[in-house]
């Protein structure tokens, strides 16, 4: 995160600034991760895709995380035809191929990292409403609920008050593990063209670049390919971590331990 | 007490579609609550009996409109309540609380106790901001808390306490009439002493009325000026708690009390128990007639056509709905002839 802020003052040199000679140099001192085939150095664009990588990855979740969420508490609270109605239109989302989707939604809006946001994003809406909605039925039927209605709480404080706070834990693990996966969507849209356009660095698109050189040169795929791995645990770490401070029982254990 | 009747219901149904959804037809119905003719007095406090899943918790929650209806009308001071939605329905559970039966389940495990219990504040737009924190340390305080725990989370107490924080918020919006499920069932027997005790002097403090719903018949007798006893989904005898305790007239409840161990174990063992044979029928396929009859000790002929009706019998104010007190109800459709009812 604060290597995507500071990504400038980080970077040594350009990220599109070539150097034909000192094309794939392995890392050195002057090349911390090397070069590539442009002799681009890798360990500024690592740091400078980092920026590109994580706001598609951010903007994709948001869109899915905040439509999802709203499809699923409404119709894991309403239920019956409202149910129905909502989760069989994210059936349909759901069972098309994610990349074909993707690539369809980049196909009607054009490529650019914005719209890979929006492709990314309408594919794992489905997969948000599913997790809400599970969760939602169960907390529903809590009498914490019906205990809020015999003092005349309205539906929509009930769901924001009591059934979302109650629902949540697994909505943000999977919002760090969609984070993950939304990563690793971008360089599969990038690697096909459609993400993020060359030359602006990304890591997956990096990545696919790097393959074809991978017996000569390895570090061209591997450090962004580490970039990424230690993003997506960082996420999930950070989905763990969350999960518990939200919990007002766990707050109390931990403190109680500190004591 | 007097004779004004704050909450009352006719004919109340509450029946439940069996194994079906909005799409398909069910299967079958279950009567939770199945005809409950029910006057609650201002200011009493009512004790309704009767064993699991005979509809008293059932018919608690349709009191409040928190299980819909499906027949019958119900009344609270005056006003339909059947139908009644939006801001009336808002104002009705302001005037009329509900006190779970498991304190462990009820309080929003997310939520400190300030939060639950201003909730209904908040709601109902009662106080705000300063005002709104001194009537929650009231409340906690009326409930016998220290209104230094407002802070806190529901996982930090004990049952007790979590009962009282349950009547605190029950309480929060002034209601004058307060629903009690099973509101000691589940706490500790030393700790069900003190809760009832608090309940009862709350009534008395605040002048509500009581719905207090138990399968504790010592419990509801010390509590109660009048007893309810229901019985698949009906209220089989209704009078003043003395004579309903001492004196039941419907042989269900005779049962039911000759099952209460005596304090004395002289007394104890002379008790004579009525055993009952037998399983309570299930609410889905209710009996003709007496609904009680399959487990009846003095079943005899009426009691397979006619549903008894309520009467009056034994002490004043006290009613049963028993054939060995005269036969009284509507008959069966497929009724032999030469029995008559009177409706």
């Amino acid at each position: 995160m604060l290597v995507a802020v500071f990504d400038e003052t980080i970077a040594p040199q350009g990220p599109n600034e070539t150097s034909i000679p000192d094309r794939l140099q392995p890392p050195s001192w002057e090349h911390l991760f090397g070069t590539d085939d442009l002799g681009r150095d890798i360990f500024s664009r690592v740091v400078l895709g980092t920026g590109v990588s994580l706001r598609v990855g951010f903007l994709a979740v948001g869109i899915a995380l905040v439509i999802g969420t709203v499809v699923g508490l409404l119709a894991g609270f309403y239920g019956r035809w409202v149910d129905d109605v909502l989760m069989r239109f994210m059936d349909m989302l759901f069972a098309f191929p994610a990349v074909l989707l993707a690539i369809a939604v980049l196909a009607v809006r054009g490529p650019g990292s914005g719209n890979t946001a929006l492709a990314i994003g309408v594919v794992y809406i489905p997969v948000f409403a599913r997790v809400t909605r599970a969760s939602v039925l169960g907390v529903r039927e809590e009498v914490y609920v019906r205990a809020s209605r015999s003092v005349g709480a309205s539906d929509l404080r009930l769901l924001t008050r009591h059934v979302l706070p109650n629902a949540a834990p697994p909505i943000i693990v999977q919002t760090s593990i969609s984070l993950a996966f939304a990563v690793l969507a971008e360089a599969a849209l990038s690697f096909l063209g459609l993400g993020t356009q060359p030359p602006a660095p990304s890591w997956g698109r990096m990545l696919a670049e790097g393959r074809g050189f991978i017996q000569d040169a390895w570090w061209l795929a591997f450090f962004p390919g580490m970039a990424i791995f230690l993003t997506v645990l960082c996420f999930n770490l950070l989905g763990d971590g969350l999960r518990d401070v939200l919990d007002p029982r766990q707050r109390t254990l931990m403190a109680g331990g500190g004591r | 007490m007097s004779d004004d009747v704050l909450v009352s219901a006719r004919g109340l149904e509450v029946h439940f579609p069996i194994g079906g959804s909005y799409r398909k037809k069910a299967a079958g119905v279950l009567r939770a609550v199945d005809g409950v003719d029910l006057d609650i007095r201002r200011g009493e406090t009512l004790g309704l009996v009767g064993e699991s899943g005979c509809g008293k918790s059932t018919l608690g929650n349709a009191l409040l409109r928190l299980v819909p209806t499906t027949g019958g009308t119900l009344t609270f001071d005056g006003a339909d309540l059947t139908g009644l939605e939006g801001r009336r329905l808002k104002e009705l559970r302001r005037r009329a609380g509900m006190v779970f039966q498991d304190p462990f389940a009820s309080l929003d495990p997310r939520r400190t106790v300030a939060q639950t219990v201003g909730e209904p504040l908040e709601v109902h737009g009662l106080r705000k901001g300063r005002d709104k924190a001194a009537r929650v340390a009231e409340l906690l305080e009326l409930v016998g808390l220290d209104p230094g725990v407002a802070g806190r989370y529901p996982h930090e107490f004990s049952g007790g306490q979590r009962q009282r924080v349950g009547i605190a918020r029950a309480l929060a919006g002034e209601p004058d009439f307060l629903v009690c499920d099973e509101a000691i069932a589940s706490l500790d027997v030393s700790v069900q002493a003190q809760v009832l005790n608090l309940l009862r002097r709350l009534q008395r403090q605040l002048g509500l009325t009581l719905l207090f719903i138990s399968h504790d018949l010592s419990a509801v007798r010390h509590i109660s000026d009048r007893i309810a006893v229901m019985y698949l989904g009906r209220i089989v005898e209704i009078g003043p708690a003395e004579a309903v305790g001492t004196d039941p007239q419907m042989p269900y409840t005779q049962a039911l009390l000759s099952a209460v161990p005596l304090p004395h174990p002289a007394l104890e063992r002379e008790r004579k128990r009525i055993v009952l044979s037998g399983d309570v029928p299930s609410p889905a396929a209710v009996p003709s007639g007496c609904r009680f009859r399959t487990r009846c000790p003095h079943v005899f002929e009426p009691c397979d056509d006619v549903d008894p009706a309520l009467q009056p019998v034994g002490a004043p104010g006290q009613q049963a709905a028993c054939h060995l007190h005269g036969i009284v109800g509507t008959p069966a459709t497929d009724a032999p002839e030469g029995i008559t009812a009177t409706p």
